[in-house]
């Protein structure tokens, strides 16, 4: 009995014990009394000039001088012609019978090349294609043929084909002879005209003229032509380039000294091309249009092309519309956004028949047309502009805040900024630099690229009702003023390494 | 999930971790029951043929610095974390220990002054320590130790495994020497090997600098994906069979009969190893990292959407690879000496040391056992670490062929757990035949 006592009382201590400790086990947990100050670096942002202007558009390229002077180029699509386009393969030419009663048929080489406008062969050497033939005779005997145009030469033969018909025994129905490879052979022609020949030969030697003959061409293309070809045209319109530079531009002014419109070709074709400008158009950021007017526009251009001599070569041209040759800086200066252009190419523009010319089956001829932009400006209270999203929904426990902004400007411009918290309606709630915007002086670049760069620290603060205040914002607008700084009156050059540090940071204040 | 919150989520879960952990146990050197003598000391002959451990459980909970119920209080099933508090009580050194053995069934078998023995328990412990800079980071935030390097990184583990012995007494004349040999397989693990996390804000515009060389082992435990999205799952007690994760280990002991009352004893225990081998993954953060802000120009090219958070959940660049480790037993090591007084009364004095993967801790004890019939009762004074107030009590309850026991190195923390810096409790059975 005293043992079971015992035991009793001991299991009924430790019950007792576990019973004391009681582990809560809440559905959820939150702080209270937190007083907590957080710093936070925002932004750590280098942007040069290349860097922002690279991340403008897809189109657009820079070039930097050797003495770091920046000119960007927005190009256009390029302008390409092949002798693809020009002479295209014509797939499976039938020539139909051949006129009889003389063995001899003569084809106008017009009619077996389509080349718009017409043209005298000299030569041309045949690549990818074959030759057919097909014949037909009442005679009923085997008929020896040989086939042979003197004109279609390789190596020093002449191109011959000799066959047979009738050897089964079957009469009265056409034969037609296997395709024979015309891989480099070479027609030659000083009257623009094919001739054919042919001898039939029956088994007792009679030499008879056949009922029907044709030939087939399997593909009629071409690794070298040269003769003279008339003029022909090809258009290319409608092309767009999209000027990134005044895509923030709210007000003021941004001229540049000397804005260009290039036109780089490169053409392996044998002969003249002359491009001319049907349409040369820049709309600015208003919408208006205007047309750009200039030598070049009124009388085109021509291309530079090979010579005989230089067949396989390519030659270059360069062609340059700027303010000694045309309104393009004047029209430019308006804040173009887009150039839109309509260009007809011409070949042998001058119908010249003393112009041998060449094609291969490689000719092309390319033409880049960009917009050539010097970074050498002048600014006047120009206002750049951007919006970007925001969410500080979920900063509920912030107090306040105070930013941190330290920025080295290494443009030869001063700066005013300031960005203002937007609604959802794009209403300002507030702004970010309450008493007036930051302001950084510019750099001092009178020693050229080299330059002396202020570093300006600014702090500004948001106090409890002030970030309660822009906490509903949606959109944060900035605007930043440039302006030349004193002693650096017209126009600027903007070298390579130009650009601004901008670092931010935050202490964030949080209470619950 | 912000920033703030993962570091308040790290602190918090350090701070509930499994309430404590010291494996001290003082008061136990004075147990009338052989069998927890033995668990103390493997020299520890048993005074009947044939004695069978009945299961039983040993838990020991040790707070430095934070304790649960200095920081957290609970209504309408809420918790509420009062950070001034938790300010106003952390120590520049932190940590938080828990050790659970509980005990399966023991076989002890006496012929001649020989007792071989064989037992089965499962172990678990958990262990933290931080510093007050990883809290005041969290709670106060980083603005006012600008320029300052501030040593964040938690070292933590939590972890569980199988042990099934086999172990040796003998008494040679008036020394006993005895040892046991275990094997254990690890259930689950997830615990730190390096623990380095320094950061640094600069003071130009904040700009945060780490140094770090961390790297956190899991077993089976811990889901990563990256900072903002990971799954701890502490699967702490389950059967999988004893040849994954497999480790040795040893208890060494002595004791002297200086003379018919006054004995010396001491034992090293839990010198050993596991390694991990299954479903294992270390995550490491090596190296210098900066977090200096967004690059707009960047951004702009790239992304219209910007988070802080992140930005800086990828600045730690933790690398992700499965390689297996080791970990190594919390050593405990004990000195003891007893001095009988009459046969009813005993008096003694414990010592203890426990080599841990935090920081080591030690524990001295004054002891006396007073026989009431069937009944033992234990009392003890005992400085543990830094906390001078622990009173012990036992309870031991003699039937013959049984045996009962319960104590504690420190009753009246049993009382208040939540607020209590330290305190164990054993409760244990075994059959004499």
């Amino acid at each position: 009995m005293n043992n079971i006592r015992l035991l009793l009382l001991l299991l009924s201590s430790s019950l007792i014990l576990w019973g004391c400790y009681d582990v809560p086990s809440g559905d959820t947990t939150e702080v209270v009394n937190l007083n907590g100050s957080y710093a936070v670096p925002l932004v750590n942002t280098t942007a040069r000039i290349l860097d922002i202007e690279q991340s403008t558009g897809d189109n657009t390229s820079i070039l930097v001088d050797d003495e770091g002077k920046v000119t960007i180029f927005y190009n256009g699509n390029v302008i390409r012609n092949t002798t693809a386009t020009t002479f295209p393969p014509v797939p499976g030419i039938v020539i139909g019978e051949l006129p009889l009663p003389a063995p001899e048929t003569v084809l106008s080489l017009e009619d077996l090349v389509p080349f718009e406008g017409g043209f005298i062969l000299n030569k041309a050497t045949f690549t990818r294609n074959s030759l057919q033939y097909r014949v037909k005779s009442a005679v009923q005997e085997k008929i020896s043929i040989r086939i042979f145009i003197p004109q279609i030469t390789k190596d020093g033969a002449v191109f011959s084909q000799t066959f047979d018909i009738h050897e089964d025994g079957i009469y009265g129905e056409s034969f037609s002879t296997p395709y024979y490879d015309l891989e480099g052979w070479t027609l030659i022609s000083d009257d623009n005209n094919l001739s054919i020949f042919y001898e039939a030969t029956t088994a007792s030697g009679d030499l008879i003229t056949l009922d029907e003959a044709g030939l087939n061409f399997s593909l009629l293309a071409f690794k070298y032509i040269e003769g003279f070809f008339t003029q022909n045209n090809s258009s290319e319109s409608g092309e767009v380039i999209t000027i990134g530079v005044y895509s923030t531009w709210i007000s003021g002014g941004f001229d540049f000294e000397d804005p260009k419109l290039t036109i780089k070709v490169q053409n392996s074709f044998g002969f003249p091309v002359r491009t001319k400008f049907n349409k040369l158009e820049l709309t600015n950021v208003n919408g208006e249009k205007s047309n750009v007017e200039g030598t070049f526009i009124d009388e085109g251009f021509d291309f530079n092309y090979p010579t005989l001599d230089e067949k396989g070569t390519v030659a270059y041209s360069e062609f340059i519309l700027d303010k000694t040759n045309s309104n393009i800086q004047t029209v430019f200066n308006e804040k173009v956004k887009l150039v839109r252009y309509d260009v007809t190419a011409t070949g042998n523009p001058d119908n010249d028949d003393s112009i041998i010319g060449f094609l291969t089956d490689t000719s092309f001829y390319n033409v880049d047309i960009a917009i050539e932009l010097p970074l050498e400006t002048s600014i006047n209270d120009l206002i750049l502009g951007d919006t970007f999203d925001i969410d500080l929904s979920s900063y509920e426990e912030v107090i306040n805040a105070e930013f941190k902004l330290i920025t080295e400007n290494k443009f030869p411009y001063k700066m005013e900024v300031q960005a203002y918290m937007l609604d959802a309606n794009g209403v300002a709630i507030d702004s970010l630099f309450r008493d007036e915007a930051y302001q950084v002086a510019g750099a001092d670049t009178s020693a050229g690229s080299t330059n002396d760069s202020p570093t300006s620290i600014r702090y500004t603060t948001f106090d409890n009702a002030a970030f309660a205040k822009i906490r509903s914002a949606e959109q944060i607008a900035i605007k930043a003023k440039f302006n030349n700084t004193e002693g650096q009156e017209g126009p600027q050059w903007i070298y390579e390494d130009y650009g601004i540090d901008i670092k931010i940071g935050a202490i964030i204040n949080v209470q619950k | 999930m912000t920033v703030k919150n993962l570091i308040l989520i790290i602190i918090l879960t350090l701070s509930t971790m499994m309430h404590g952990t010291a494996q001290f146990d003082l008061i136990g050197q004075l147990s009338s029951d052989h069998t927890i003598l033995n668990s103390l000391n493997p020299a520890q002959t048993m005074d009947s043929t044939i004695v069978i451990g009945l299961p039983g459980i040993f838990n020991s909970n040790r707070y430095k610095g934070i304790a649960y119920g200095d920081i957290i209080s609970s209504s309408n099933n809420i918790n509420t974390i009062d950070a001034t508090t938790a300010l106003s009580v952390v120590e520049p050194s932190n940590h938080y220990q828990n050790y659970l053995d509980l005990q399966g069934l023991a076989l002890h078998v006496t012929t001649k002054s020989i007792t071989i023995s064989a037992g089965y328990n499962v172990k678990l412990m958990a262990y933290a320590e931080y510093t007050d800079e990883l809290v005041k980071l969290g709670l106060e935030g980083n603005a006012q130790y600008l320029d300052e390097q501030l040593s964040i990184g938690p070292n933590f583990g939590l972890r569980s495994y199988h042990e099934v012995y086999l172990g040796l007494a003998k008494k040679i004349g008036n020394i006993s020497v005895g040892g046991r040999f275990k094997v254990l397989s690890g259930i689950e693990d997830l615990s730190t090997s390096q623990s380095q996390i320094n950061i640094t804000t600069d003071s130009e515009y904040y700009a945060l600098q780490f140094d770090n060389q961390y790297q956190l082992n899991s077993s089976g435990v811990l889901a990563y994906t990256d900072l903002s999205d990971f799954e701890v799952d502490f699967d702490a007690i389950r059967y999988s069979g004893l040849s994954s994760n497999v480790g040795y280990g040893v208890d060494l002991g002595i004791g002297i009969d200086v003379n018919d009352r006054w004995n010396i004893k001491a034992s090293a225990l839990d010198i050993g190893k596991i390694k991990w081998t299954k479903r294992v993954q270390n995550y490491t953060s090596s190296d210098s990292y900066s977090y200096e802000g967004v690059d707009l120009v960047k951004l702009i090219k790239d992304s219209d959407n910007f988070e802080l958070q992140d930005s800086l959940y990828n600045i730690l660049q933790i690398e992700t690879t499965e390689n297996e480790y080791e970990t190594a037993l919390a050593g405990r090591y004990n000195v003891s000496t007893t001095y009988e007084i009459d046969p009813s009364q005993i008096v003694g004095i414990s010592t203890y040391m426990i080599n841990h993967d935090g920081p080591n801790q030690w524990a001295i004890a004054l002891q006396y056992r007073k026989q009431l019939g069937r009944l033992h009762l234990s009392g003890q004074y005992a400085y543990i670490n830094d906390n001078p107030t622990n009173i012990g009590a036992g309870l031991g309850i003699n039937l013959g062929w049984l045996q009962l026991n319960a104590y504690s190195d420190n009753i009246l923390g049993l009382m208040d757990m939540q607020n209590t810096r330290s305190t164990n409790f054993r409760l244990g059975a075994s059959v004499h035949l």
